[in-house]
């Protein structure tokens, strides 16, 4: 297991260097002068323009302005948004709480209601409600998901008044403002979600443990919420596990359209002002996030199975 | 492990939880606050920085400076806010006198010693103006004094000058080094509470160009003294409308020197509203600034004095907007700006009464407006439409430098070929005028008579515009050099939609000439850069006037104003430049505005720029909101507004019962299908 890690993280190092490699080029070389976009304004005079680049070390070699990214990246120092000057650390956790109200809540209850539906459709199994579900399912999968933001707000805020059309609350009334955004991340990820588990479902079902328990005389609704969820944890557990990072760096589209100030928000505002520090930033973040998550994963694989080695 | 009577009580506990949901966004508000939604976050809230209209909508409810526009009278006029009068000006127009109001305070802030605002002095403009001047701000709002005030140029090269040194000794810079050193330009005398402003030369510098009013170095020494020529003593009667501007608004030393980097995000000034609570991304909640100074809502009907000359003060009561007259400034308790970004939850929060007014998105106008007016769904609810030219110009800039653009006829017969009225109509959705002159209605200098390569109907010219072709050498577009149909580079800087469609649509003019444009796409700053550069043969921008004056957008051709990145299509004409230099010396006059009309017609000749339209501004407001004049030239006018509060909540409660039985309906089908199933099951089985 530890020489497994070690070699996982050797691994991984080549992966975020080629990533913060990439995310420089992409900042300082393709998308024009970081120095004149920073001082956009009538007319850039030149003599603060070059000052300008001075300051930001454009003028330095490439392999010391990686340098630099790498150690800032290491050392958790991005620098201050060139929009308002906030501190980059100050913005994440700024946004982090609001993210986190939105993603958690919805990814926990998204996953029970796959989990229970993708159990549903196994006790189902070959009957019409496994058809209807599985159907329903891909015919989800296949909206995009601004339609979902879209409709979802017109009918269940505008027309249904049900919700809040837009925005938020800091504390306990934030799940007033939460509710709507929430069901339709449920709504945007189950269909997924049910696919998958429903997979696992069916292959436990068909294992000889269950017919054992079947003859033992125990009741579907035991067998399928006792025995094939237990064996069912192990990937269930490493798919959440990967979509970890997902949850931190924000979902972009809900924030934006529900008013929700977390990382999402923060991301959008700093793409639209060319805010570089603050993308950069977000850039290594769900990198490094991706990376850890993964290795996290595999691990779990091995310490919930046992016939897992990992080599 | 959850049992299955476990899941459906969750289920029971969500869908109640579902049932108890309000669609109320303002829970427990007190108060009556206005209702606003910035479609963009600001940038910054520090008044030197703050450059875009986002920001300036929450500035210019916090700051304060000398002068401010009327909130009703149209053409637009200035009055004193922070002066107590309008400026005394010298008879050469090179030194404005302002005699300072005595009972205007800063807000309370921590900044203070004991968190009590003080009285502003004339030390707090000078204070402010210099550190629009200071290189280590950064200012975005420089341009409004670069080259204008005795001195400040030299005053602020010299301030770079000295931290430039100490930086390369390794020596640390204090913040704000040097912004006491004296600076002539800019005096107060405190004993008749008055600032003087005086204009002229920049001093010496090595600038060149750039420090005299007419930027101009003929003699290129790259010195300016008394003596040169080059930099002659010259007015600038603009100055009074960008004292106007956020750039130039009053605030404490203290509280730059207390909140440092953090200032942007934290403002204190003298308006009548200060900041609460404030997110970057989502909301600036202001409330009503306890020591704000007594102003009213002007009351011509029963005050003489409030009748300024050239305002008609008795159609703004007739419709209603001096329904408060004489009230006093602020008439709420504070103002919530919400950024909602997308035109979707904007329209809808508007539509359901959460906002009080909106400019509604352009995909929406066919749920306000049908044929004949109002749609049904507006009327019904009461709310109005107010429509006003904006103040700008939306323009195709050609590189009159390349030497394929510098060919005047063939930069005519691309504008002859541009269908502006199906522009106007299907892009946007009506909501714009084309533009016969580079001067936009309603500003000086504008004539719609003369516009020799646009059709009064806007309809494109084909004819006319193929015949400029052939003198430009392009007959039926093609290429002599090649044999093949020219092709031109067009600059694109938007990936939205509606920019795509644009683009397409110009594509699509051209190729009626034979021409072939190849778009090419940028992020708004590479389109910036590229142009400033002079590497582009044609861009597409819009220009937003700082203010009603034709001088802030013909400066865009004045020859020297290459040099300064302003002149950005690179245009240069004698006659052109003279008539400028002649104009920019003059106050607004109809000799000014005769000169402005020349320079108009110099522009619409040679087409360094098509002119295709000015947008039209278009609000909407509801009925519990009353003495609104909607203007998008500032945001000052808010402070003048009354809200029903009563009329408003019951409006909302109108608009807005809940509709719950599909949930009902959904919860009964979810159980139906279960019980079927088991059923079908069973039956299976």
């Amino acid at each position: 297991m530890i020489s497994f890690l070690i070699r996982r993280l050797f691994y991984a190092v080549p992966v975020l260097l080629g990533v913060a490699l990439i995310t420089l080029l992409l900042f300082n070389v393709a998308s024009g002068d970081p120095a004149r976009i920073r001082l956009g304004g009538k007319g850039v005079d030149e003599t603060e323009l070059l000052a300008m680049q001075v300051e930001m070390g454009l003028h330095d070699p490439w392999y010391t302005q990686y340098a630099h990214f790498i150690v800032d990246t290491l050392t958790l120092n991005f620098g201050r948004s060139w929009t308002d000057d906030t501190l980059v650390s100050d913005i994440f956790l700024r946004g982090i709480g609001p993210t986190l109200s939105l993603s958690v809540p919805a990814f926990l209850m998204g996953t029970s209601l796959a989990i229970a539906l993708s159990l549903l459709v196994a006790y189902f199994r070959g009957r019409p409600i496994d058809r209807i579900v599985t159907t329903a399912a891909i015919a989800g999968i296949s909206v995009s998901s601004l339609v979902y933001i879209l409709f979802g707000q017109w009918l269940l805020a505008d027309q249904l008044k049900l919700f809040p059309i837009w925005g938020y609350e800091y504390g306990p009334r934030a799940i007033l403002f939460l509710a709507l955004p929430i069901t339709i991340w449920i709504l945007l990820s189950v269909g997924t979600d049910i696919r998958y588990y429903r997979t696992v479902a069916l292959e436990e079902v068909h294992q000889d443990y269950v017919r054992t328990a079947r003859a033992k005389g125990l009741d579907e609704q035991t067998i399928l919420f006792k025995h094939v969820l237990a064996n069912c944890s192990v990937p269930i557990v490493t798919r959440m596990t990967i979509a970890i990072p997902f949850l931190i760096t924000g979902a972009f589209l809900l924030e934006i359209f529900f008013g929700i100030p977390g990382l999402g928000s923060e991301l959008y505002r700093s793409i639209m002002g060319s805010d570089f520090p603050v993308v950069k930033a977000f850039t290594m973040l769900g990198a490094v996030l991706y990376v850890f998550f993964n290795i996290l994963a595999d691990v779990l694989y091995a310490v919930f199975d046992p016939r897992i080695r990992l080599s | 492990m959850v049992s299955m009577q476990q899941m459906w009580l969750i289920v029971g506990v969500l869908f109640g939880g579902l049932l108890a949901c309000s669609p109320n966004p303002y829970p427990g508000e007190e108060g009556s606050i206005l209702h606003v939604a910035l479609s963009s976050p600001p940038k910054s809230l520090d008044p030197p920085m703050s450059e875009d209209s986002y920001s300036n909508k929450i500035t210019s409810q916090i700051y304060e400076g000398l002068l401010a526009y009327h909130p009703y009278a149209r053409p637009y006029q200035l009055v004193p806010a922070l002066a107590a009068e309008m400026p005394t000006v010298s008879e050469d127009q090179m030194t404005y006198t302002f005699k300072l109001r005595e009972d205007v305070v800063f807000q309370d802030d921590p900044c203070f010693p004991d968190g009590k605002g003080r009285r502003v002095t004339g030390e707090d403009f000078i204070f402010a103006f210099k550190r629009l001047a200071h290189p280590e701000t950064k200012a975005k709002g420089w341009w409004i004094f670069d080259g204008k005030i005795e001195g400040m140029n030299e005053w602020r090269s010299k301030i770079a000058s000295d931290i430039a040194t100490l930086r390369a000794e390794g020596k640390e810079v204090p913040e704000l080094y040097g912004i006491d050193s004296p600076l002539s330009g800019i005096q107060h005398n405190d004993q008749n509470s008055e600032l003087i402003i005086k204009l002229g030369p920049a001093g010496e510098g090595a600038h060149g160009a750039r420090m005299c009013n007419n930027n101009r170095d003929e003699d290129e020494d790259g010195l300016i003294d008394e003596a040169d020529p080059d930099c002659q003593r010259k007015p600038y009667p603009q100055l009074p409308w960008v004292l106007a501007m956020s750039y130039a608004a009053v605030y404490p030393r203290e509280a730059v020197e207390y909140y440092g980097q953090e200032f942007r995000n934290n403002p204190v000034g003298t308006g009548p509203f200060q900041m609460k609570e404030f997110n970057p991304v989502y909301r600036a909640v202001l409330e009503r600034n306890p020591t704000y100074r007594e102003v009213r809502v002007p009351d011509p009907v029963n005050h003489p004095e409030d009748r300024l000359e050239g305002w008609d003060w008795q159609a703004d009561v007739e419709a209603g907007l001096l329904e408060y007259a004489g009230a006093r400034v602020p008439q709420y308790s504070g103002m919530e700006m919400r950024f909602i970004q997308e035109d979707q939850p904007r329209w809808l929060y508007f539509k359901n009464g959460y906002l009080d007014f909106l400019s509604p998105p352009k995909d929406n106008m066919k749920e306000v407006v049908v044929q004949d007016g109002l749609s049904p769904e507006m009327e019904e609810r009461g709310i109005r439409l107010s429509t006003v030219p904006q103040l700008d110009t939306v323009y195709t800039s050609f590189n009159v430098q390349d030497p394929v653009m510098n060919n005047v006829h063939l930069r005519r017969a691309m504008a002859l070929a541009i269908d502006h009225g199906w522009i106007i109509d299907n892009l946007y959705a009506g909501q714009a005028t084309m533009a016969r002159s580079v001067i936009p209605p309603g500003v000086g200098g504008h004539i719609s008579d003369y516009h020799p390569y646009h059709q009064e109907d806007g309809t494109a010219d084909l004819d006319s515009a193929k015949a400029e072709m052939a003198a430009a050498g392009y007959p039926n577009g093609l290429d002599p050099k090649t044999g093949e149909p020219l092709r031109l580079v067009f600059q694109s800087s938007g990936s939205s939609a509606t920019s795509i469609q644009h683009d397409s649509r110009f594509v699509d003019d051209m190729r009626q000439l034979g021409i072939e444009i190849e778009v090419v796409n940028n992020t708004f700053g590479q389109m910036l850069e590229k142009m400033d550069n002079g590497d582009y043969q044609i861009a597409s921008l819009a220009w937003n006037f700082d203010y009603p004056d034709a001088q802030n957008i013909l400066q865009m051709f004045y020859g020297p104003n290459i040099d300064v990145k302003l002149n950005a299509s690179f245009y240069e004409n004698a006659e052109f430049d003279s008539l400028y230099e002649q104009a920019t010396a003059l106050p607004d006059s109809p000799e000014r505005n005769a000169l402005y009309s020349e320079m108009s017609q110099i522009i619409s000749d040679d087409v360094p720029w098509i002119s295709r339209v000015h947008r039209i501004g278009q609000n909407l407001k509801h009925p519990w909101l009353t003495g609104f004049k909607y203007t998008s030239v500032n945001d000052q006018y808010w402070r003048y507004v009354h809200i029903d509060r009563q009329e408003r909540d019951a409006a909302i409660e109108r608009f807005n019962q809940p509709i719950r039985w599909p949930i009902f309906v959904v919860v009964l089908g979810f159980i139906a299908v279960i019980g079927w199933g088991l059923r079908e099951r069973k039956g299976a089985a």
